[in-house]
């Protein structure tokens, strides 16, 4: 709410003086009616793990349905703002969640641009503009690589520059701030706050190719996940002796002041008639929640004008850790010791995905879209998908996706 | 008979019309330095990469209506994109809150007048309707 705040008095005072250069108010937006099918009992798609509703083997029109406007405002060549704000199902619907962007742009030169307030993450290659639908082929990003963060923006600053020259165009962003989003599923919702987010981005475009390099960094911050001090009193009931490691696991298990680290690669070709886009990632973090996630995706596809097919391929896959089981087993060591496992595991969710989406641009500004997605599950307690019990199993699936995406 | 006929004369129609496609000038205001503009920096600054002529002052580019032909002949010649990946495109830089796209106009006479009162605008026009008071820097043909 604050944020909201301080950009409404800093475009108060930005208007006054400089209100007689101004141009008019650009007012546009995106919209997207989607709908998703999920062909399994336990397991229900979402788009990243922040959503924590979802329905197996019945029509959901939530998963991907959402409506943005953004308003920009130019006041002369150098200062601009921009707002942007995006209704879809999420856990909060107040004003500082609904916010995508609110930020002051200062551009010194053609080259140079500074943007001060609410900018958007750019930590992978869609996360920019993961909400709008209409900017890309498939119904929604690779889940296995977008699925597991679903911060979008940052409260910071951000420099961006670009570079000309005869053999390409180079240029870089770099941000600090911080950003908050949830994660949840079939029992608790818990808010990972990224303190101290520092990142830069290295692209370089040439013809009709595309590289890009991002690093980032930062500190999980805010509480404790909620049911974390009610696993600790549960395991006051097991002596030392039964389950020697259990004080170390239980110590070690609480993620808040581990550093994250995300590495990323990517690559775009895109000729007219044929193009193809892929990214992977390397997280770790200095915590034994997490110790390494590699993850990836390769999107092939080919227009013949107003139409689109695309293959893709997603995956994720980690180290899962190991957590070693009470020496003296009884029923509420096994229930500890399946809470202490997932916490350790959560982040490595073992699968691969096989998508066909088609696309058709019926408007010039509407495109309607289809996808079927094979889903492939190598470990089971997925948390990618959004459990619909409390255990869920090693399984395979189909998600069937449709949408109608507008952009105004 | 007459159907065969109509038909090979409606493709024979198509193809004489799609190869007899008008070509497209850039133009720019008669003071402005710039002499002539290379494919790729026209690109750059017709897809928000860097939107300056090539001394670096900035540039204020002009598009035509979103459902315009010209503005769909203007990016496939420019691009060899078809008009809804550019769209498409323009939606992602956008909406990331990058850059903003050209400023649309309705007509092709607001364009002359436009680049006519503005020093650093950039449009494009079919080469016909060019007049004498503005500046050519690229032309786009089949």
């Amino acid at each position: 709410m604050s944020l909201s705040r301080c950009f409404l008095a800093a475009a108060a005072l930005l208007c006054k003086p400089i209100i007689s250069d101004a141009a008019p108010t650009q007012v546009s937006g995106f919209a997207t009616l989607g709908v998703s099918y999920t062909d399994s009992n336990e397991l229900a798609f979402r788009n990243d793990v922040s959503d924590d509703n979802g329905k197996s083997k019945q029509a959901d029109f939530g998963s991907l349905s959402r409506i943005g406007v953004q308003l920009h405002k130019s006041f002369n060549e150098q200062w601009a703002l921009t707002g942007q704000w995006v209704l879809k199902r999420q856990l909060d619907y107040d004003l500082d969640q609904l916010t995508q962007l609110a930020f002051i742009n200062y551009s010194p030169s053609a080259s140079w641009n500074i943007k001060l307030g609410r900018s958007a993450l750019d930590l992978f290659m869609m996360s920019p503009y993961r909400n709008t639908g209409y900017a890309y082929t498939e119904t929604h990003a690779p889940v296995e690589f977008y699925g597991l963060i679903p911060h979008q923006s940052i409260d910071g600053i951000e420099l961006a520059s670009a570079h000309a020259t005869d053999e390409g165009t180079f240029s870089s962003r770099w941000y600090y701030g911080h950003s908050s989003d949830h994660l949840s599923n079939l029992e608790y919702q818990w808010q990972l706050d990224l303190e101290d987010l520092t990142g830069v981005t290295l692209a370089f475009e040439q013809h009709n190719w595309l590289l890009r390099l991002n690093h980032s960094q930062a500190r999980i911050g805010g509480k404790e996940i909620g049911h974390y001090p009610q696993i600790r009193q549960a395991a006051q009931g097991i002596t030392p002796n039964d389950w020697p490691q259990l004080a170390a696991l239980l110590g070690n298990m609480n993620p808040v002041g581990s550093r994250l680290r995300y590495t990323t690669v990517g690559a775009r070709y895109d000729s007219g008639d044929y193009y193809l886009q892929s990214e992977f990632a390397y997280i770790d973090a200095n915590s034994d929640i997490l110790t390494h996630v590699i993850n990836g995706y390769l999107n092939i596809g080919k227009r013949w004008q107003e139409y689109s097919l695309q293959l893709g391929y997603s995956f994720t896959d980690g180290k899962e850790n190991n957590i070693p089981k009470a020496q003296a087993p009884s029923l509420l060591s096994e229930a500890l010791y399946r809470e202490i496992e997932r916490s350790y595991n959560y982040y490595i969710n073992d699968q691969s995905t096989l998508s066909l989406s088609g696309r058709y641009d019926f408007r010039a500004d509407m495109a309607a879209k289809l996808q079927v997605e094979y889903v492939d599950l190598k470990r089971a307690d997925n948390q990618f998908m959004l459990r619909q019990q409390d255990m869920t199993a090693q399984d395979s699936f189909l998600v069937l996706s449709a949408s109608i995406d507008w952009v105004f | 008979m007459k159907v065969f006929a109509a038909l090979i004369l409606t493709l024979l129609g198509t193809s004489l019309s799609a190869r007899g496609a008008e070509a497209i000038a850039v133009i720019v205001n008669i003071d402005n330095p710039t002499k002539a503009l290379t494919t790729k920096q026209l690109i750059d600054l017709y897809m928000g990469k860097l939107i300056a002529f090539p001394n670096g002052e900035r540039a204020s580019p002009l598009d035509m209506p979103h459902d315009s032909v010209l503005r769909r002949e203007f990016y496939q010649l420019l691009t060899n994109k078809p008009i809804g990946s550019i769209n498409a495109y323009w939606s992602r830089v956008k909406f990331s809150g990058h850059a903003q796209s050209p400023q649309s106009m309705a007509s092709s006479t607001e364009v002359l007048q436009r680049v006519r009162d503005i020093d650093n605008a950039i449009g494009y026009v079919k080469l016909k309707d060019v007049t004498n008071d503005v500046k050519v820097v690229y032309t786009l043909a089949q």
